[in-house]
């Protein structure tokens, strides 16, 4: 296994792979185009690599994903500060596209795990796994969510919350599962049970299940995702949903919909409509 | 593969190099002309400097040409793939009348490189990222402490992408005497001449200024081309640039060094006229239609699983 950095190694933390073994570990320095491609030698050598950045910055590598693909080659990209959630930097170093960007390289795969043993789990998967696989993280600290022998299956997700007596389903993943939580607690508290899923598979989708869990919520589905609105989670659920032959019945897709701006991450979710408030308000939309 | 001599390399090193990069040239220009399509004149002004990395400097082996133990070779200009094709058909990888099957839809040989073809890493077709394929494949050859070699063939054309110098500057940096870069300056772009025609001092200065070892050399002087190879093979802790001055498409006067070439096959007589130029070729047979794909594609190897994450229930941990 080879990581390679694009100078964020100490707000990525694959310093921490650095530090226990150096010779796996090269800066890339600020060349993001550089570090795509680097990638792709080092697999054609057999190589296992980890290449990581902001996600932001991976858009401007995207030529190079998109060759890697044509190389048919195994790489793993890791993508962090995703989305308005970041905070203080500002709408220049908030990844809003990269789900749909990275949902439309041939034989793909997009993570985006809501806690640290997913997170991590998955990153095993990764390296097993050939093609591209993109891993959205997140900045904010988040609470842990699994057992640490708990799997993660490629596709899959995890259903959090879930009754008989649900609603809506609620699909969520990062920040938004969390908000998703605690929009269930709000909701449940004044009557209404809904079902929270986090998406940590954004691609592939079984759309099969998923069809399965919005069925029981008799047809409503909301979804949040800390992106923009287009080609991100809700649309590749919805186009699952639709594939499988079950639309949704009523659907609400909650995203980024305004250029946002500096602030504190807790502000910037609220203020740019993802956080538990619009996701109750986006719930009781559909019910 | 001969060591460098003092002397250069020998007459008959030079000879035999030089009648390949005819062969190089020859089957470039029958595989466009037979598919419609391609880049004759690309794949002629490198056909010195591929015939010189497949049939003097580098260490190959034809039944397992993407093997490790191998030298590398990525064709960054991807559009020139008819003389890689020629030069993996001449290394032995598959038959001379394969290469005839350029851009066919049943042929595994498609108009840009991909790695269904045997001896190809990356593909390439999208220019400014084969130096950094090379790279990659020179910090992976150091991991494994291999002694083997990455050489990587640009246009001039394409060092206007900055990932290019992205790529030099961390080639440099980490000492890559392994990575050899040959530029092909023919002087041409697609549409209009390149940025520095061929001042090949400022690219000399380029690449000096970016840490490589930098030779300028005439890129159609087979001894001189040979001599560039083998002096970069000695040289230690830098990575090493062969600028080459190049005429696209040499060797056939109705097109040597002028525009609006780029892309262009020639027609049945234009081929029949530039062959004769070149001095003859041999026949080709046609193509039995046996594929030589690579396939299966490789895919990571296995790892013992990891113990399991330990986190405590109540911790907060960013996903980053």
């Amino acid at each position: 296994m080879v990581a390679i950095s694009g100078d964020v190694k100490n707000s990525t933390f694959s310093e921490i792979f650095g530090d226990a073994y150096p010779d796996h570990f090269w800066q890339g320095y600020i060349a993001e185009q550089n570090l795509v491609s680097v990638a792709v030698g080092l697999q054609a050598r057999g190589k296992v690599p980890f290449a990581d950045t902001f996600a932001c910055f991976l858009s401007r590598a995207y030529d190079n994903v998109r060759m890697a693909a044509i190389s048919r080659a195994n790489i793993n990209l890791c993508g962090s500060h995703c989305g308005v959630s970041i905070g203080e930097d500002g709408p220049s170093q908030m990844a809003l596209e990269d789900i749909a960007m990275f949902r439309a390289i041939h034989g793909s795969a997009v993570f985006y795990p809501s806690d640290a043993v997913s997170t991590e789990r998955i990153t095993e998967t990764m390296a097993r796994r050939p093609g591209i696989n993109y891993l959205r993280t997140s900045r904010p600290k988040m609470p842990i969510l699994y057992a640490k022998d708990e799997k993660f299956p490629v596709p899959g997700f995890k259903v959090l919350r879930k009754s008989a007596d649900d609603k809506v389903t609620v699909i969520g993943a990062g920040v938004t599962l969390h908000e998703a939580l605690k929009a269930a607690d709000q909701l449940k508290a004044t009557g209404t049970a809904v079902r929270v899923i986090d998406l940590y598979c954004v691609k592939p989708l079984d759309g099969k299940a998923l069809a399965a869990e919005v069925g029981a919520t008799g047809g409503r589905l909301v979804t949040a995702e800390d992106h923009w609105p287009e080609g991100g989670l809700g649309e590749a659920v919805l186009h699952a949903l639709a594939a499988a032959g079950a639309p949704p019945a009523k659907f609400k897709l909650v995203a980024v919909t305004d250029m946002p701006h500096s602030g504190k991450p807790d502000e910037l979710v609220d203020a740019f409509g993802i956080s538990a408030r619009h996701i109750v308000e986006a719930v009781k939309g559909v019910l | 593969m001969s060591a460098p001599s003092s002397t250069g390399p020998s007459a008959a090193t030079v000879s035999a190099v030089k009648e390949k990069a005819k062969l190089l040239s020859i089957y470039s220009m029958m595989a466009t002309t037979a598919a419609g399509s391609g880049h004759p004149t690309s794949c002629m002004s490198a056909a010195e400097l591929v015939a010189g990395v497949f049939f003097h400097a580098m260490k190959f082996d034809p039944k397992n040409a993407n093997s490790n133990d191998a030298d590398r070779f990525v064709l960054s200009k991807g559009h020139a793939a008819p003389v890689l094709y020629a030069a993996l058909a001449e290394a032995g990888v598959f038959p001379v009348s394969r290469v005839m099957t350029l851009r066919e839809f049943s042929s595994e040989l498609e108009g840009h490189p991909t790695p269904r073809i045997h001896g190809v890493d990356a593909a390439t077709g999208s220019l400014g990222q084969g130096l950094s394929v090379g790279a990659g494949l020179a910090i992976g050859a150091r991991m494994d402490k291999s002694p083997t070699r990455v050489y990587v063939l640009t246009g001039d054309g394409e060092l206007a992408e900055g990932q290019v110098w992205e790529a030099a500057a961390f080639a440099a940096h980490y000492n890559l005497d392994n990575l050899t870069v040959i530029a092909d300056i023919n002087r041409l772009g697609q549409s209009e001449p390149t940025m520095y025609q061929h001042d090949m001092e400022r690219y000399r200065l380029k690449f000096e200024s970016e840490g490589f070892d930098t030779q300028v050399i005439d890129g159609h002087d087979v001894a001189a081309v040979l001599a560039a190879l083998d002096r970069a093979k000695t040289v230690k802790g830098k990575p090493q640039a062969i600028v080459a001055r190049t005429i696209k498409g040499h060797g056939f006067s109705q097109v040597a060094d002028k525009l609006n070439w780029h892309g262009k096959p020639f027609s049945k007589e234009q081929l029949a006229a530039a062959i004769q130029e070149l001095g003859g070729g041999p026949t080709v047979p046609p193509d039995p239609g046996k594929s030589y794909e690579r396939t299966p594609l490789p895919t990571p190897p296995d790892f013992p699983e990891p113990p399991a994450p330990e986190y405590a229930a109540d911790a907060k941990v960013a996903t980053r």
